[in-house]
């Protein structure tokens, strides 16, 4: 049977990726070079299937970064990509007064900018007063 | 099997890049640059060789063009996704393809396609744009590298690529090409001084133009290049009219004078009141270290010293993280003064990386004790090395209304465009530092435009209903040259344009001629379209809402918007790329595999420490065989010495005691104003401050005063008049709190020494002073 073939340019109208980005994937041994001689080769449904991969990894807020760690994983830990957290954590710092700060996860953060302003200004606020009344 | 593969170590590879050579014309405030970079293959495989390189942030790039042996194919501009595709099916089909996109209104890439073994090309990118004024003097500005930008963990991807991939190239200790200059001065007789900071250049005046080359052959592309030319003129506001393609433009240059200071209206006053909140923030990453720090802490200092009572602040050190003096601003006292000098003193450029946003973020939070007439400042050092410029701009395109940032740029290679737009689009101010200019004369006129009454309202009347304005909102300050374009949908520019604002609540109206502009100078059209992208980049169309969420529609018609303003007038944007293509017959085109060729770049010098400049020691050995010039020479005796070509390096006011002398002085401000001479008088102002209190205790006066600090700040401020006048623009915004306690003081108690008036027995004894030192 026959292998389904795609150009560069079908494969970008199918995965949404421009043309630069799946160049710059191949470029950094994401995914595989097409097949035949140089540029003008041919695509494969894995090539799709990597990049819905890559894709759904992006949309849970992924860098390519850590999205290249979970790929190289050993085909058995892979399946479950999804459910293992990123590899980093990032937590976003706020230090309120001497000895005090607040730490917020920063998927967190992005979603709530406004409320979490709002409680550090609280915070902020309330610490204050507590100290005069302390004095 | 590996072991061929070890030998491609970026050491081993070839670099393509082969030389760059800059050729510009100066025409009066603008220029005309095209930059030719060489590429020779000097493999046998074929490659595709990928250059990352700066170019100046306003920049209107209008060519790009590929010369290959005898044929020159002129690129065109395409939406940037297509511009790509049209490069990809080319290299796929064996043609050679070439690509200029923009990462960054200050970062290019370029991508030379498909280039065979041992084959060249050079590729020539062409700009114009509007010189920087500083002062009297034009600024020809030209970047040669990419500092390393600090990309943080929380930084996100851009279509799926790394920010760092996109603005960071391969950086390198050393690379094998260099930097060549030549630059016409057209009409050269209209500048005083021509002179470099950065690099040691060559200047032929045998007719005109002038030429301006570099005196090394081959200059390290480690450091911006910086010419300034100070002109005869004074600078006045113009405006000029041309017409293209049935359309019309306008260009208008508004310098705005000082205000009239009245004198009278002084003495009345007490200290103005004012509800201005003053927000300093040092960069104290690595690449501080050293005399960056200790000039910007004196620098800072004053600047302390010279705020009113009463006025809020605060001070911000950052680098990977951040850390401030007090948890809010606080309000300025003698108290709180004397806590920040003691902060001052233990500062350190200890922080890591630079890391703005969350800094901002802080700052820009929203503080329910003010009331909403409160105007938040903010003075920021730093080199703006940050991947992430578009997120850090938005948050202060959101605040417009209530903060502005006056921004410094520092190094030998800071971020130009971060370091301009932060401040444009909050209506601050920039200035730029390289290292071995000093500090605190740029920062000090800094604060004079935060200090400056700002303009409300201000508004130009362009006659005409139907005028798309480019920049919209320009930050208009007295003395400061600001240029406006805008292209009329009539056809027609009125004669006159006028100039409205209100300042202090008084309505101003100015009125400049509109000439035509007979495509003497640089194309309107060109300007207009690159000036309206930004426009349109930085703060959306007018229709907008500005701080208002972005829809996916509003997005998507901006871009058409960019797109088509871009192909219309030929200049590159961010939506949009160059691509040029390179046909080839069947023998000689070439399908196979292509080898990817990353040029590396070198690391700017100074950067974190690395290879520092030290520029002090470095410039004044390189002065040992050429002529001194100090700026307060007089020019035309530097201009009738260099008739013919010969290496000139010139010394000027950067790295003058001076200045030192002149900070001393400043710093000596009291937290409610007068200025104490200390111990240290006797060694930089020939003053004996015993003799000084001696002296001060026969001032007779009809009220009780502190007569040392009365006579003290009164000879100080004398000598500032007279030996300082030419750096008036740096100490006259710091000292009027002394004037006016000094005035009130005077007022009130009359005082007078050995039967004369105070001022006029200080005005005697400084003349004096300075005839003797000058002896």
């Amino acid at each position: 049977v026959l292998k389904k073939q795609y150009t560069i340019q079908e494969l970008s109208e199918l995965t949404g990726y421009s043309r630069r980005t799946i160049r710059y994937y191949i470029q950094e041994g994401l995914l595989h070079p097409p097949s035949g001689r140089g540029r003008g080769g041919y695509y494969y449904d894995s090539h799709i299937n990597k990049l819905s991969q890559i894709k759904s990894l992006q949309d849970k807020g992924l860098k390519l970064e850590s999205i290249t760690e979970i790929l190289s994983r050993p085909e058995d830990l892979k399946v479950q990509a999804a459910e293992i957290p990123p590899p980093r954590e990032l937590w976003i710092k706020h230090p309120l007064t001497d000895g005090v700060e607040i730490h917020i996860r920063r998927d967190k953060e992005e979603k709530h900018r406004k409320k979490i302003d709002e409680l550090i200004r609280f915070a902020k606020s309330s610490l204050k007063s507590g100290e005069r009344k302390n004095e | 099997m590996n072991k061929e593969f070890g030998l491609l170590s970026l050491d081993a590879e070839p670099i393509p890049l082969t030389g760059v050579k800059v050729e510009g014309d100066i025409l009066g405030r603008g220029a005309r640059v095209k930059i030719p970079q060489r590429f020779k293959n000097k493999e046998d495989k074929s490659i595709e060789a990928v250059y990352k390189f700066p170019l100046p942030e306003g920049a209107a790039i209008c060519g790009f063009k590929a010369h290959i042996d005898d044929r020159i194919i002129n690129g065109e501009i395409e939406d940037r996704d297509i511009a790509f595709e049209i490069y990809d099916d080319a290299i796929a089909r064996g043609d050679g393809g070439y690509l200029l996109d923009e990462e960054r209104p200050n970062v290019f890439t370029l991508s030379v396609g498909n280039l065979k073994p041992h084959s060249e090309v050079l590729i020539e990118i062409a700009y114009i744009t509007l010189l920087d004024m500083e002062g009297e003097k034009l600024r020809f500005f030209l970047p040669t590298t990419i500092s390393p930008r600090y990309v943080s963990d929380s930084m996100d991807d851009e279509d799926g690529i790394p920010v760092d991939a996109k603005v960071n190239p391969p950086f390198a200790l050393d690379v094998p090409y260099g930097l060549s200059l030549l630059l016409n001065i057209h009409h050269g007789k209209q500048f005083s001084t021509i002179e470099s900071p950065t690099h040691p250049i060559r200047l032929d005046m045998k007719s005109d133009p002038y030429q301006v080359s570099l005196s090394s052959e081959s200059a390290s592309m480690d450091r911006d290049f910086i010419l300034y030319l100070e002109s005869k003129k004074d600078f006045v506001s113009h405006a000029y009219t041309s017409s293209s393609n049935n359309e019309r433009f306008c260009q208008i240059d508004i310098l705005l004078d000082k205000a009239n200071k009245d004198d009278s209206k002084v003495e009345e006053d007490v200290i103005p009141q004012t509800n201005k909140e003053i927000v300093f923030a040092i960069d104290c990453s690595g690449s501080m270290r050293g005399d960056s720090i200790r000039e910007a802490k004196k620098a800072l200092e004053v600047m302390l010293k010279a705020l009113s009572p009463g006025t809020l602040f605060n001070i911000y050190r950052f680098g990977s993280s951040y850390v401030s003096l007090f948890d809010a601003s606080v309000d300025f006292s003698k108290r709180t003064m004397d806590r920040a000098m003691l902060y001052l003193d233990n500062m350190d450029a200890d922080l890591g990386g630079t890391e703005i946003y969350r800094l901002l973020r802080s700052i820009l939070l929203p503080d329910e004790r003010y009331d909403e007439n409160t105007q938040k400042n903010i003075i920021i050092l730093t080199d703006g090395e940050v991947g992430n410029e578009r997120k850090i701009l938005e948050l202060v395109y959101n605040q417009q209304k209530t903060t502005r940032v006056f921004s410094v740029g520092i190094g030998a290679g800071p971020n130009e465009y971060f370091i301009k737009a932060i401040a444009r689009g909050s209506k601050g101010a920039h200035e730029f530092i390289y290292p071995g200019e000093r500090i605190e004369p740029k920062v000090l006129r800094l604060f004079s435009k935060m200090m400056e009454s700002s303009f409300s309202d201000f508004e130009i009347v362009w006659g005409d209903d139907d005028v798309e304005q480019a920049p919209q909102k320009p930050a208009v300050f007295r003395a400061t040259p600001q240029t406006v374009f805008a292209r009329m949908k009539s056809g027609k520019c009125p004669d006159k344009i006028q100039l409205k604002g209100k300042e202090d609540g008084n309505d101003m109206i100015w009125e400049v001629e509109v000439v035509d502009s007979n495509n003497r100078n640089l194309p309107i059209p060109t300007l207009w379209a690159r000036e309206r992208i930004r426009d349109i980049e930085e703060w959306g169309d007018r229709t907008d809402d500005l701080g208002s969420k972005q829809s996916k529609r509003k997005i998507k018609a901006r871009k058409e918007l960019i797109v088509d303003l871009s192909k219309k007038y030929g200049v590159l944007s961010s939506y949009t790329s160059f691509v040029a293509i390179e046909e080839r017959q069947d023998k000689d085109k070439h399908k196979g595999e292509l080898v990817l060729r990353k040029v590396p770049v070198m690391v700017t010098v100074g950067w974190h420490g690395i290879r520092s400049l030290g520029v002090r020691d470095a410039v004044s050995s390189d002065l040992a065989c050429h002529i001194e010039h100090s700026r307060m020479d007089s020019s035309h005796v530097f201009m009738s010495r260099f008739k013919e070509a010969r290496e000139v390096s010139i010394r000027s006011a950067f790295f003058s005691d001076e200045t030192d002398v002149m900070m001393s002085i400043l710093s000596l401000q009291k937290a409610e104003g007068g200025l104490e001479l200390d111990k240290n008088a006797k060694t930089i102002l020939g003053i004996d401050v015993a003799e000084i209190k001696r002296i001060s205790e026969d001032i007779e006066t009809d009220q009780d005063v502190d007569t040392f600090l009365l006579l003290s700040t009164a000879i100080l401020l004398r000598v500032l008049e007279i030996k300082f006048a030419f750096q008036r623009d740096a100490w006259e915004s710091v000292v009027p709190k002394s004037q006016m306690w000094l005035k009130s003081a005077i007022k009130k108690s009359k005082p007078k020494l050995n039967g004369k008036d105070l001022l006029i027995w200080v005005e005697e004894y400084v003349r004096d002073k300075i005839r003797m030192s000058s002896d």
